[in-house]
């Protein structure tokens, strides 16, 4: 496609000074024109006859001749897609200072045509070049990259609630099995920042039995159920609600039977028949006495009763969850929930965050491993309730092995999908919620994906923005004693080319020269010192010794 | 989500033809532009302004790139010409001068594009000879200098270099080893073909040929990155389209092309943005779009810069408003 103005195509055979045949290597030698002609070729006598020429001088002389006659010839190394209007053109006789008098081939313009010139400037700035052959027609313009977004992200306290409210109500709205844990997951940030970072297990119990959602089954609400596990069965004795487990005074049982129990139980005791009357007590559902006497006789014994009366209770009830905890063991559901069967898995965790063990490691262990086995059916929000109420640590994307990398995102997934802001956001609202309460908190391992969330908000425009971030992830480096090699030098990278930007907005300067915050020259000394300890650097793959001037003002 | 793009700015070069380049420094004060009027210009650009800096002249034809250098190396500026030249331009006591001249080539020098800073004070430049040549300052007015014969048949068009961080380490674990840097860069030719060159021991391989476009590549672009695990090359072409080139792997072996789309003309430019998430693309049509690609990995349209389009504040210049 062609512009209306005739295309001025300036073909000339350049003279060639003596001083510049010196540095670079040999003169070049005409190739067989055979060959498509790649090079031009440069005359050895086109020296200019008297008339030094200089490169304003050159182009109005052309401008004056007219236009060169090689229309044709650039035709053929345009393929046809550049449409020459060689009608236009008249053939003159070429000024006699630029062209060799046999046809020479030639290399291609670059550019033949006007075009379009585009290119991005620091902090969200677009050049655009509009194509015109003169002053009037290449209009340049600088443009900025706006955005039309709906909230700033500060980061307040009610702020940041309300976006985690915003983002409950947005997962709501999904369809898909794990929506209602992903909402629960913001609420549970809500919470967490309501409460300072501060919260104890049965909050959080309270939090995941509040409002059960759609997708769960009617009968699952009811903590007992009936039961229909698949698992070896106990002594399965049907639990009715209001069953009243510990006396055994079950709908079935009148006063009497359990008198005639109680009396069996006496006489078995009086005649010193102590297993029998274990035995008799369990099968009489007197678990109160059953207990007492098991727990004054030896261990096995106290077990067993414990089991029986334990087994009372279906699989899937939380109850039986807690005391299988309680005993000191992972509770079977941990490796059980998420399945129908099962039920809802939040009454479990409820009942083992509200109680604390003896040993914290089990109920850390026991809320871990329901983690994981909640991620391995894909509940994916769920698996990270688990593991944030378990303080399970926050690892690597590379690391497969690792829990938890992002909040509402796997580490499995390809990273474009991992990375995106709605978990980053999560993340993030956690952190904070946890600086709330007055310290210092960071989550290592974070820092890196608030470095991509502000290299998308320097997309977005926000180049104010973005510099802050970097300046919380560098304080973030700087309280830190792990080592972040990269990620401190592409914050310095990114803090070093925004920071004029700021400057400008802020109106500071330190004596016209750009000056530092102290921040940012902490952070370029604390990069000194990991490269320093960890030999490294493209120094040290240079090939030649750095010159002096260009030292890296780190 | 869209993006509205509004002029900010419209600067009066005074080019008196063509203008074939235009960037902005590292930090965004000044601007540069070049053109078939053999002269290269430089403006300040702070606060909305536009402040005619330098006008070099020392070009004998069309002017078709410039490339700032990192500032920490000074205010440097290359360009690039159809005169066979690339010259080093640089500010000394707040005035212009040549740095360096280069004329190592038989043809018309199409692209220039400077290393990252971390690997000292490089220049890759492109010759419609077919040859790629390495530039290096040593200090002392003194530049070593690598050429890569054939890189392409017919011509070279463009080249552009990878960032130095190794891709993936940025989310790896911190293994407390040193960091294995690789120079590499990527070059299009009128060959048709996108070529990887890397760095090693000290001399200049092609690591990879990247093979799409049925006509000349007119420009590449290697996305800058912060060292996500993904590499990214925009290469564009006479052939109208415009491929983004993916390498997940950290050896850097496999690259997967995926259209971004098929123009109706040619494609002259593509641009990262500093961030590498968005890329612009200008073509025979003289729009200007801007692309980003969408979490599930699809590139989407998001922007078609219009000219003059929204301006937020007044003109500077004196001259007239166009239309």
């Amino acid at each position: 496609m062609l512009c209306g103005s005739p295309v001025i195509i300036t073909i000339c055979v350049l003279p060639i000074r003596s001083d510049q045949l010196t540095d670079q290597g040999h003169y070049y030698d005409p190739r067989e024109v055979a060959e498509p002609p790649a090079s031009t070729r440069l005359s050895e006598h086109s020296r200019t006859p008297g008339l030094p020429l200089t490169s304003t001088n050159s182009l109005e002389y052309s401008k004056a001749s007219g236009l060169s006659s090689s229309g044709y010839e650039l035709s053929q190394y345009m393929n046809g897609a550049d449409q020459i209007d060689v009608d236009s053109q008249s053939l003159l006789p070429p000024p006699p200072s630029c062209f060799d008098p046999e046809p020479v081939p030639v290399a291609p313009l670059k550019y033949a045509i006007p075009h379009a010139v585009v290119s991005f400037g620091t902090a969200g700035q677009l050049l655009r070049v509009s194509p015109g052959l003169s002053t009037k027609e290449n209009q340049l313009e600088i443009h900025s990259l706006e955005v039309i977004i709906h909230h700033n992200r500060h980061l307040h306290k009610v702020d940041a609630m309300e976006f985690a409210h915003k983002r409950a109500d947005a997962s709501l709205r999904d369809v898909t099995q794990d929506s209602a844990s992903a909402a629960l997951l913001w609420k549970l940030l809500i919470l967490l920042c309501r409460q300072n970072g501060v919260s104890v297990g049965s909050d959080i119990a309270e939090l995941l039995l509040q409002n059960p959602s759609s997708e769960e089954r009617p009968d699952s609400r009811a903590p007992m159920l009936i039961d229909f596990s698949e698992g070896p069965a106990p002594v399965t004795v049907p639990c009715v609600v209001g069953d009243d487990l510990l006396t055994g005074t079950a709908t079935h049982s009148s006063a009497e039977s359990s008198k005639v129990a109680l009396d069996k139980y006496t006489s078995l005791l009086l005649a010193g028949r102590k297993k029998e009357a274990l035995e008799s007590a369990m099968n009489s559902e007197l678990w109160g006495h059953a207990l007492f006497l098991a727990s004054k006789m030896d261990n096995r014994s106290y077990t067993t009763v414990l089991n029986r009366f334990t087994g009372q209770l279906t699989l899937s009830d939380p109850l039986q969850t807690l005391f299988q905890l309680l005993s000191g063991k992972t509770p079977a559901v941990s490796t059980c929930c998420g399945q129908e069967k099962w039920g809802d898995w939040k009454p479990h965790l409820a009942v083992m965050l509200a109680n604390e063990t003896a040993d914290p490691n089990v109920q850390k262990k026991a809320v871990v491993a329901m983690g994981d086995t909640l991620a391995s059916r894909g509940l994916l929000h769920a698996a990270h309730i688990c593991y944030l109420t378990a303080y399970v640590h926050f690892g690597f994307f590379t690391q497969k092995t690792d829990r938890l990398v992002l909040l509402g995102s796997s580490h499995r997934w390809s990273f474009s999908k991992f990375a995106q802001n709605a978990a980053i956001q999560c993340t993030e609202v956690f952190e904070y919620s946890q600086n709330l309460g007055g310290k210092h908190f960071s989550i290592p391992t974070f820092q890196v994906y608030k470095l991509l969330y502000a290299t998308r908000l320097l997309d977005w425009g926000l180049a104010s923005q973005a510099y802050h971030y970097c300046e919380l992830i560098g304080q973030s480096i700087l309280r830190h004693n792990e080592p972040q090699l990269v990620l401190t030098g592409e914050v310095i990278k990114l803090a070093d080319r925004l920071k004029h930007c700021e400057g400008q907005l802020s109106g500071e300067s330190c004596g016209g020269a750009p000056c530092d915050p102290s921040w940012l020259q902490q952070l370029r000394l604390r990069l000194r010192g990991l490269q320093v300890t960890t030999p490294w650097g493209p120094s040290a793959c240079h090939d030649r010794p750095r010159p002096q001037s260009s030292l890296p003002p780190l | 989500t869209v993006m509205q793009v509004s002029v900010i700015n419209t600067v009066d070069t005074s080019h008196e033809d063509m203008i074939h380049d235009a960037q902005m420094d590292y930090y965004g004060t000044r601007l540069a532009t070049c053109s078939s009027d053999r002269t290269v210009k430089i403006f300040d650009v702070r606060n909305g302004g536009q402040i005619l800096v330098a006008d070099l002249r020392g070009h004998e034809g069309p002017v078709w790139q410039v490339a700032w250098a990192h500032p920490m190396y000074g205010n440097i500026l290359a360009s690039c010409s159809y005169d066979r030249k690339v010259i080093v331009w640089k500010e000394e006591n707040g005035s212009w001068d040549k740095m360096y001249e280069y004329t190592g080539h038989e043809s018309s020098m199409n692209s220039v594009c400077w290393g990252p800073y971390d690997f000292g004070l490089i220049l890759a430049c492109g010759s419609s000879d077919g040859a790629i040549s390495l530039l290096t300052f040593t200090g002392e007015q003194q530049w070593d200098v690598k050429k890569i014969s054939n890189a392409h048949t017919i011509g070279c068009n463009a080249v552009s270099w990878a960032p130095a961080v190794v891709p993936g380490s940025l989310v790896d674990q911190p293994s407390g080893q040193k960091p294995n840097y690789v120079k590499r860069f990527v070059s299009g030719g009128c060959d048709n073909l996108v070529k990887l060159w890397k760095e090693e021991d000290g001399q200049w391989k092609e690591d990879q040929k990247l093979e799409a476009h049925s006509d000349w590549v007119r420009d590449v672009g290697w996305a800058p990155s912060i060292g996500l695990p993904t590499s990214t090359i925009a290469s564009c072409s006479q052939d109208g389209r415009v491929f983004i080139w993916t390498c997940e792997d950290p050896t850097g072996n496999t690259w997967t092309p995926k259209l971004l789309h098929k123009f109706v003309d040619v494609v002259w430019h593509v641009s990262w943005s500093i961030t590498g998430n968005i890329l612009a693309v200008s073509g025979g049509d003289n729009k200007v779009t801007l692309w980003k690609e969408s979490m599930d990995g699809q590139w989407a349209c998001i922007s078609d810069v219009s000219k003059g389009q929204g301006a937020v504040s007044s003109i500077t210049d004196t001259q007239q408003s166009e239309q």
